[in-house]
């Protein structure tokens, strides 16, 4: 066999020239291959690291109603046993984990308004979990601690009863306002009306006892205008509130969060400007608060730059009554390629029914698609420059092939076997190949190696890609993995082999003599 | 082992060429013994490669049948007729037929690295057999680098190295200056004396006639006459004739591009 990898190295020296042009040829395809394959699995790479750094993790642990309606009931219950699961799935499949609590709000600034998303995290955990962290452009992250908020207290009896008596005397205005609107006053009966009133109707006698209780009279209205009238009723608002802030009071200071850049713009908001926010407590109460933009986050996806607003968990557990109460446990794997085998085998540690472990795979599909979407597309390039750097190979191997009939006579006339000759064409074409191979994975790495450092900036085309709602930094950065490099060459090597076998056997069919007889 | 090594019987070789039918032989029947030591002659064009190249089963007849070594060689596979050439048969070609891209050296190695004789036992015969063709010194040399007699004497060294059972040799002498074509004449003599080799030469070389004991003519494709001499020419052949019709055929025929001489 060295002996025919000798003469096949040598044969491919003896038109220097030829051989240049098709390693060329060759490594160019392959180099161009590499960086594909450089540029893509760093597509890849940036979505998943996108997608799973900035908030998705590798595996989620929800209560298992909560991925479908998504209400703030739905919590799970024992956090602290679910970190201590993770904490125990080991070196190789385990992780840093992270808790959060959701919530939506309306939040304004002045006269301009947005709905979001509130995400309460452990800025600690979140830091090991997420990149948030790393993409401030402005302000700076949050604080370890949540916002001091003092614990309210169980009103008093004499609280309680003023708060039913305001409440009373706000809803009995609230009723007689709304009896006194002209589209709510009971219409007359028409002339030809049937005689026999119908049930609960107002009689031409007079009101019924019910209409007596709806329908104030002038009075009873001058009465209600002055108890409870636009100034009292403030005075009533003012009352109410100092009741509720016994019972949960407002922060020391507004908590802070920080918000996208997007959002900010939406706000016209600065870093330590406050905003104002409604949201809905757990219980069903209105809750108001107001926050303290601490810093500005641009993560490229302006889903998330223009909807997320995140604080500490501790302020949106105090804001939505859920005290010690999360949503959702994100776990970041070491091996994102693991993240099924974490998901199955935290979720049978867990064994609970009441909660659902899913791996960024399960949450996602369309990404996983989306990802195996990419690499085809890459896998059909490739075929296709292989498929034209192939049929380049057979048209350099068949002139070989026809330039050395004689040649190849000789060796068959001096005892060579048709099995042997068709060895060495095939040989010939592979060292030719894995010259080229060599020759083109260190342009590749070259190739990629740039990319990696530099990568392909996009910013002349646009400020940012967001691909099924993730964001993708203007400048692509290739990424080198083993596969990557290898394939091109190995899926040249299989298809030129294979083409090898037409002048292969064209040399090894021939008749001695007839070869000899040719120049 | 039958004493007879090659029997050629009513073989007729017909080429081809566009509409035109070339008659190279003409119902050839001949038979070689063991240890012979003879000689094709006859004019360029009959048909004396083509009877070598029948013999050494690089190319098949028309009609008729060839033994070699008691082994009909139309009903061999073209792995065994392969086997055949690399054990048995060695050539030396009227045009050398180097590899071009091997030395000297590994050229006249190739057949036994093929045979898979080990390298030690390669390096000895192969440095004995240069040295017998006034090759030494040159071993690393690669065709380019030799001259066309140097190169016919590595052509040679190939042949008679691996120590074959019946050299075919079309032409061999035809390159070299007279001293080194009567030692490789002796050479080739001597192998056939000490180990038996057969040889069947075509040529017109009077060394080489002097030295065989069998002078088998053809004209036209057909054997005119087939003598056995001790060391004396044979009847009717005139060497200087032969020389010179040679010497045109090595210039023009095969390398012009021409699909077949008929030589």
């Amino acid at each position: 066999m060295n002996s025919m990898v000798r003469l096949a190295w040598r044969n491919l020296g003896r038109n220097r020239r030829r051989t240049a042009i098709t390693v060329f040829a060759l490594a160019f395809a392959i180099a161009l291959c590499v960086g594909s394959y450089g540029v893509t699995d760093g597509l890849n790479a940036s979505m998943l690291e996108t997608l799973t750094r900035l908030e998705l993790g590798h595996v989620q642990v929800h209560h298992a109603k909560f991925p479908k309606k998504r209400q703030l009931t739905e919590t799970i219950d024992d956090a602290p046993r679910v970190l201590k699961a993770i904490a125990s799935l080991g070196p190789r499949l385990g992780g840093k984990a992270t808790m959060r609590l959701y919530g939506a709000a309306l939040v304004s600034r002045g006269e301009k308004s947005a709905g979001v998303q509130l995400v309460g995290v452990v800025p600690e955990t979140e830091r090991q979990v997420t990149v948030l962290h790393k993409l401030l452009a402005r302000g700076r992250y949050l604080d370890d601690a949540p916002t001091p908020w003092p614990r309210g207290r169980k009103l008093t009896d004499a609280e309680r009863e003023r708060d039913r008596t305001i409440t009373k005397k706000v809803e009995k205005d609230v009723l007689d306002e709304l009896d006194s609107l002209p589209t709510l006053k009971p219409k007359a009966p028409a002339p030809d009306a049937p005689k026999t009133p119908a049930p609960n109707a107002p009689t031409p006698n007079g009101p019924t006892k019910t209409d007596a209780t709806r329908k104030p009279d002038a009075t009873k209205k001058t009465d209600a205008t002055k108890n409870v009238g636009p100034h009292g009723r403030t005075a009533l608002k003012s009352e109410t509130l100092e009741l509720a802030n016994k019972l949960s009071p407002p922060p020391v200071r507004p908590p802070r969060v920080i918000i996208g850049t997007s959002l900010a713009r939406i706000l016209k908001v600065k870093v330590g400007e406050t905003i104002y926010a409604l949201t809905q407590t757990v219980d069903g109460m209105m809750a108001e608060v107001h926050f303290e933009v601490a810093g500005i986050f641009k993560t490229g996806s302006n889903q998330y730059d223009r909807t997320r607003i995140y604080m500490h968990v501790g302020d949106l557990q105090r804001m939505l009554h859920l005290y010690d109460r999360v949503h959702e446990i994100a776990l970041v794997t070491h091996d994102a390629k693991l993240a099924n085998e974490t998901a199955a085998t935290l979720k049978a540690k867990l064994s609970d029914d009441k909660l659902i472990v899913r791996s960024w795979s399960v949450i996602r599909p369309d990404v996983e698609r989306m990802l195996k979407l990419n690499k085809v597309s890459t896998a059909i390039m490739i075929f296709i420059i292989f498929f034209v750097a192939t049929l380049g190979v057979v048209n350099t191997m068949l002139m070989a092939v026809f330039e050395r009939t004689r040649e190849f006579g000789v060796l068959k006339a001096i005892g060579m076997s048709a099995m042997r000759l068709f060895n060495l064409v095939v040989i010939e074409t592979l060292v030719l190949v894995a010259f080229s191979a060599v020759v083109g994975t260190i342009f590749g790495l070259l190739l990629d190696g740039y990319l990696v450092v530099y990568g392909l900036d996009l910013r002349s085309f646009t400020d940012g890609i967001s691909i099924m709602g993730i964001g993708i930094a203007p400048v692509l950065k290739g990424k080198v993995t083993l596969s990557g490099l290898l394939i091109p060459s190995l899926i040249l090597g299989i298809s030129c082999f294979v083409a090898s076998f037409y002048p292969a056997q064209r040399a090894a069919r021939m008749l001695p003599a007839a070869g000899m007889r040719e120049l | 082992m039958s004493d007879v090594i090659v029997h050629v019987k009513n073989v007729q070789k017909t080429y081809k060429q566009g509409s035109i039918e070339v008659h190279a032989l003409r119902g050839v029947t001949l038979e070689l013994a063991r240890g012979e030591f003879a000689v094709l002659a006859g004019s360029s064009g009959s048909g004396k490669t083509t009877l070598l190249n029948l013999v050494g089963a690089l190319d098949v007849p028309t009609t008729g049948e060839i033994d070699v070594e008691g082994r009909m060689l139309s009903s061999m596979t073209g792995k065994d007729l392969a086997e055949l050439r690399l054990r048995r048969l060695g050539f030396v070609f009227q045009a050398y037929n180097l590899i071009p891209v091997l030395s000297a050296y590994e050229n006249a190695e190739y057949v036994m690295l093929l045979q898979g004789e080990p390298a030690e036992k390669r390096r000895e015969k192969v440095m004995k057999v240069l040295e017998s063709v006034g090759l030494k010194g040159m071993e690393n040399r690669r065709p380019t680098e030799l001259s066309g007699g140097q190169q016919q004497r590595v052509a040679v060294a190939r042949a008679i190295a691996s120590e074959p059972a019946l050299v075919l040799a079309d032409e061999p002498t035809a390159n070299l200056d007279s001293k080194t074509g009567s030692d490789l004449v002796a050479t080739m003599r001597k192998l056939n004396e000490e180990h038996g080799i057969t040889f069947l030469i075509s040529s017109h070389d009077p060394k080489v006639i002097r030295h065989a004991a069998r002078v088998i003519r053809l004209e036209d494709g057909a054997i005119v006459s087939d003598e056995r001499q001790n060391g004396k020419p044979a009847v009717g052949y005139n060497p200087v004739d032969a020389a010179t019709e040679d010497s045109e055929a090595w210039r023009g025929g095969n390398a012009d591009g021409e699909d077949y001489d008929g030589d």
